[in-house]
């Protein structure tokens, strides 16, 4: 009777233990992640836990990628001795990522996926926290933006496209999140083509997808990553890509706008990091080792730029810093231009 | 019949050492982290994705989908036994499950949950096997409209369906909607409601809520009324005497299967989820099944309904994953993530492109599943052990639980008081007669309808004739409208000849 009762006990106390939810989930990811350290010589500051590297869109889009990539390689070669692990956190357009990560005040193992789209979002939605209030970490790749529509859409080319969107709200542009650089990208069309398309905002490209295939919008505008797949199999084609030059790879004859002939419709996206207001200085040195080394491999060069057609670059935490201001300010300028903020 | 074939080839795959033991492996996890309350699905395989990294993807899809599925079947045990839902899909099985565990059955309501989900579960791999491209298709109709107009069904049936007092029901599902606007606007990311505080500026938790309304708010029942709660005495803890006799069988059977089928048509749909399946299942059955009038109050079918249906989603969200590339839950969309990280180019070539992965996935579903069934059975004897454990000792475990539980997701006191203050919430809504189950669905649901609302009406420029443009739309309108009239109809009806 007596062991009866002390294996009841014993048994509620486990579960008990195994409720503690987070308590669990960590001693899982410590015993299998840990590293012994990396061995060369290390900054003065290292990650004492998991690093939370907070992605500010659901899982799939080119955010997550980024991070994801950043983080198997980062863990892999050993850059950092604790894991850099991913955190999904949409809504807001981004607002609610910035939030959390303000909120983290002095932490410094909490960075995230910095994409000049989500500061364009916080720019024009007069969000609580914008990017200048977090600390800004090195700027790690360049991406691109392309039109896609549906194969069989009435519109097969850009020209078309541009055509039958001179009808007030008659074609619907789906895109990630407002004030992003869909939106920006959209209303960019709109004011340097004469066109009166409508935008129809989605949490994250993977449903802006949904809805495109499913024919509740007639275009949508994606990264290349997000829509190869796709585009592959025939099921949707591009119709012209808002990058400077013509993207390579399985893009090399989709035409740029500035090719059509319309020279300000110019657009690409930056992916940086970013960190918590008041990041100490060690710990920006060390972000800013890890992620140049990061950028130095030949996997990311193969496996994520030229995979994903994306422009290799590296700014430091400074250059960074330097090069936001400068792109802040434009962004203001642009969307009050378009109307988007007084 | 090529399916059949390439399922034998996927069934080779599925059938090497390693896979078998990544789906027992996946199999294993999910069952703890659908128990523990909290942590659901999207969390583990959130969790899990980098350590398979390494893996062979087909290895690693193998487990992170048997640790998805598997969730399900671990969610109603802490749902049946304490009546704290291991996450949100199990939030149903708790209605029917702990009623049913205080009433001395919990070995037959484990059971019943157990065998339910698993014919959930093999009524979606069938549907995923032979309909799979052509389903996911099909799920692609629906859009903004009609996917809010599914939200709003089940928003206005929930209030009428749960508890004796419909007005009581409705006021729940406000007070949830309330709740869930708290925090930055989704479309335009204002701060609502947050007062400034940092700790609401991203709304209120839901795991802090869950814990609360559930777990603390039973604690304090526990405390008050103390005398109601002495330890349930089951004579023999054998699993012999928790499976289900022959006419026990014969009022599972059919709920299951029907559940697991409409279960996995709502998995399948972008962006609904096994929340919403059990849910609506579970509201289908109190309107047409036989046993309607038990429901609530310990029915096994309000069991079966709810797991058979959650386990039937989970598997439904793989067939626009897998033919199309696009997620049809968030954990699906943490798999699509994950597609990626193992070089695979998720979209409609994957089946082509990648025979292997896809059937090696499906043919592993019917082992997985199998192997679910087998363990989660073969944790009933222990898990009722549980019921026989004394208040005196249950209550201070439960709140240790809570409190623990909720700290250590966002490692957040506020959390925390957020959690106490919703168990007393709870408490006080118990006293009124007021169900949390209501309120719980609302919150999950509401960000979901506001955002297809506003997508809604960006497509059609503020025109409302969106909402009737398709005859999806139209048909679940209609459906809407008999859901909220019947009831005064029946009325009607029935009084000129109270004979009847």
């Amino acid at each position: 009777m007596k062991m009866k009762k002390m294996m009841s006990l014993v048994i509620s106390v486990l579960i008990g233990a195994s409720a503690a939810t987070g308590c669990a989930s960590k001693a899982l990811q410590t015993s299998e992640t840990a590293v012994k350290g990396a061995e060369e010589a290390k900054p003065a500051f290292t990650p004492g836990k998991e690093v939370e590297v907070v992605v500010p869109s659901s899982a799939g889009g080119g955010s997550d990628l980024n991070a994801r990539t950043i983080a198997d390689i980062a863990f892999k070669n050993q850059y950092t001795p604790k894991n850099f692990m991913v955190t999904n956190m949409p809504g807001g357009s981004g607002g609610v990522a910035f939030s959390y990560v303000y909120g983290k005040g002095t932490n410094d193992e909490t960075i995230m996926v910095l994409h000049n789209g989500q500061i364009m979002s916080t720019i024009a939605n007069n969000a609580p926290v914008t990017s200048d209030k977090l600390t800004y970490l090195p700027v790690v790749a360049y991406d691109n933006l392309l039109l896609v529509t549906k194969k069989g859409a009435p519109y097969q080319t850009v020209e078309d496209f541009i055509e039958a969107a001179k009808t007030p709200e008659k074609v619907k542009v789906g895109g990630s999140q407002r004030g992003n650089t869909d939106n920006l990208a959209f209303e960019l069309i709109n004011k340097y083509a004469e066109t009166k398309a409508a935008y129809v905002q989605f949490n994250s490209s993977g449903d802006t997808m949904t809805a495109l295939l499913g024919g509740h919008v007639d275009v949508g505008i994606f990264n290349p990553s997000e829509c190869i797949g796709q585009i592959e199999a025939g099921e949707l084609v591009p119709l012209a890509t808002f990058a400077p030059e013509k993207i390579g790879g399985a893009f090399a004859e989709v035409p740029t706008f500035k090719e059509k002939g319309f020279d300000n419709i110019v657009l690409s996206e930056v992916r940086a990091f970013a960190g918590p207001p008041k990041m100490s200085a060690e710990a920006i040195a060390f972000y800013d080792e890890v992620l140049k080394k990061v950028t130095e491999t030949d996997e990311w060069k193969t496996n994520y730029l030229e995979k994903n057609n994306l422009q290799p670059v590296y700014m430091n935490s400074a250059e960074a810093k330097a090069f936001f201001e400068k792109e802040v300010e434009s962004y203001r300028t642009i969307f009050k231009e378009v109307g988007i903020i007084q | 019949m090529e399916n059949i074939q390439l399922l034998l080839q996927g069934f080779s795959v599925a059938a090497t050492i390693p896979n078998i033991a990544a789906a027992l492996a996946g199999a294993f996890m999910g069952l703890i982290v659908g128990a523990m309350p909290g942590i659901g699905s999207l969390a583990g395989v959130a969790l899990l994705l980098p350590l398979t990294f390494k893996m062979n993807p087909t290895t690693a899809i193998i487990m992170l989908a048997a640790l998805y599925y598997s969730n399900m079947y671990g969610g109603s045990f802490s749902a049946i036994l304490l009546n704290i839902p291991g996450d949100s899909p199990a939030i149903m099985t708790a209605l029917d499950g702990y009623p049913m565990s205080r009433k001395g059955k919990a070995g037959k309501a484990l059971f019943t949950a157990s065998i339910s989900s698993f014919i959930g579960g093999s009524i979606g791999i069938i549907m995923l096997t032979f309909l799979g491209p052509l389903a996911a298709k099909w799920g692609l109709s629906f859009g903004p409209a009609e996917l809010t107009w599914l939200i709003i069904l089940a928003l206005t049936s929930i209030g009428w369906i749960i508890g004796d007092n419909p007005s009581k029901g409705l006021l729940a599902t406000a007070i949830g909607m309330m709740l869930a606007t708290i925090g930055l606007d989704k479309a335009l990311g204002q701060p609502r409601f947050s007062f400034d505080s940092i700790n609401l500026f991203s709304g209120v938790s839901f795991i802090p809520l869950v814990i609360g309304m559930f777990g603390f708010g039973q604690v304090i029942d526990m405390v008050v009324n103390r005398s109601e709660y002495g330890a349930v005495e089951e004579k023999r803890l054998t699993i012999k005497e928790s499976i289900l006799d022959k006419s026990e069988a014969k009022r599972v059977t059919p709920v299951a299967c029907r559940s697991g089928l409409f279960g996995c048509f709502i998995g399948i749909l972008p962006g609904a989820g096994a929340t919403m399946a059990a849910f609506l299942s579970y509201i289908m059955e109190k309107r047409v099944g036989r046993n309607k009038a038990e429901m609530g109050q310990g029915a096994m079918e309000g069991v079966a309904a709810a797991e058979a249906a959650n386990n039937g989603a989970a598997i439904g969200a793989f067939a626009p994953l897998l033919s199309l590339g696009i997620p049809g839950s968030g954990t699906a969309a943490v798999l699509l993530g994950g597609l990626m990280m193992w070089g695979l180019q998720p979209g409609p070539l994957l089946f082509k492109n990648n025979p292997d992965f896809v059937w090696g996935l499906i043919g592993s579903m019917y082992i997985g599943n199998i192997l679910c069934l087998i363990v989660a059975i073969g944790c009933i004897p222990i898990l009722m052990k549980v019921v026989r454990v004394p208040s005196s000792i249950m209550i201070p475990i439960i709140s240790c639980i809570c409190i623990v539980g909720t700290y250590s997701v966002n490692n957040n006191m506020f959390d925390v008081y957020l959690m106490i203050g919703a168990g007393v919430l709870a408490y006080f809504l118990k006293l009124a007669k007021i169900s949390e189950a209501p309120i719980l669905l609302a919150f999950v649901l509401t960000p979901m309808l506001e955002m297809y609302v506003r997508q809604a009406f960006d497509i059609s420029s503020g025109r409302l004739n969106v909402f009737v443009g398709s005859p999806i739309s139209i048909t679940l309108m209609i459906l809407i409208i008999v859901f909220c009239l019947a009831p005064v109809l029946i009325k009607l009806i029935k009084k000129p000849n109270p004979a009847e």
